[in-house]
């Protein structure tokens, strides 16, 4: 199945109506993922060190199933039971404060694969990860990253917050380090999204 | 209801993430998903912040005690102080155990405690 760009936006924005619309027409303010993810989706966010070097960020569990971890304490990979429905998120995102940004798009990414691919993977005991270097970025991965910004950085809320900022920014990546703060995510998926509607 | 779900519905309640929470406990965000999850008690330390971080009625915090006790086999940490100061307390309630008590009869203990009080 293939999502174009504009029925992206759409579902975000559908997702973002239903749990406070404000987020998208007060004053930009960075979207409450984890609340989301619980509240509105009912899904639950499991903390673990998932590898043993961090090379996967994080992994959606569509069924109850058993699932590997690694456990820090005895330095040796483990098994574990886990319910569907829930986001495993790499502890090591949790390290240090300039993941931050890459701990809430993992979440949304999750979040993503959840809301366009459960009827995908559902029943094939089979999670969609995310690693750190991917390289081969596929239709299904590309669609979950741009869900992602699409929800963490809502399209109006972008457009709004770039115009309010341009008389006083003085150069491009000040205003991508200004608005990268505002909606919490990396500057990097801010340049992004900007380039995305030809801002910058 | 055990207390990882307790926990659980109470930080929802408050929009608070498990993040923020282990953040303001300053415990890891991994300890704090085993706990809710129950596969770990929780630690004593934690129930003196909880309720100021979850804002619990009193009935709430009584509850959140008793269900901690139970997820490590004690007795509910605002408890022993006050069964162990009082030998009458202690009496008390071996006599209550002895004669097998109704919950009928300790409630209307309860009540006359209450009313008297007031």
């Amino acid at each position: 199945m293939f999502f174009r760009p504009q029925a992206l936006e759409s579902i975000a924005r559908k997702l973002l109506v239903e749990y406070d619309a404000s987020y998208l027409n007060r004053s930009p303010r960075p979207v409450p993922i984890e609340t989301i993810i619980e509240k509105v989706c009912g899904l639950s966010i499991e903390y673990k060190y998932l590898t043993n070097n961090g090379r996967e960020l994080g992994r959606m569990i569509y069924d109850d199933g058993i699932t590997t971890y690694f456990d820090k304490d005895i330095n040796e990979y483990a098994l574990m039971t886990v319910q569907g429905g829930t986001i495993m998120i790499d502890a090591s995102l949790l390290d240090q404060e300039k993941l931050y940004g890459r701990l809430r798009f993992t979440l949304a990414h999750e979040l993503s694969h959840y809301l366009l691919h459960k009827g995908l993977y559902s029943g094939t005991g089979t999670a969609a990860a995310l690693y750190k270097h991917e390289i081969n970025e596929d239709a299904t991965e590309w669609q979950a990253n741009y869900l992602a910004q699409a929800i963490l950085m809502p399209k109006g809320q972008v457009k709004r917050c770039f115009y309010a900022l341009r008389p006083t920014s003085k150069s491009k990546q000040e205003s991508i380090s200004q608005m990268a703060k505002t909606f919490e995510v990396s500057k990097q998926a801010m340049e992004i999204r900007l380039k995305r509607f030809a801002l910058i | 209801m055990t207390f990882g779900s307790f926990l659980i519905k109470k930080r929802m309640e408050n929009e608070l993430s498990a993040r923020q929470v282990a953040n303001e406990l300053g415990i890891s965000a991994v300890y704090m998903c085993d706990i809710e999850k129950d596969r770990r008690p929780a630690p004593p330390d934690m129930l003196k912040k909880l309720p100021q971080i979850l804002q619990l009625s009193e009935t709430e915090t009584n509850l959140m005690h008793d269900l901690a006790a139970k997820s490590r086999n004690t007795v509910s940490a605002d408890l022993p102080e006050y069964i162990m100061e009082k030998d009458i307390v202690r009496a008390a309630l071996r006599t209550a155990k002895k004669h097998n008590v109704t919950d009928k009869q300790w409630e209307d203990f309860i009540r006359r405690i209450t009313k008297e009080s007031e």
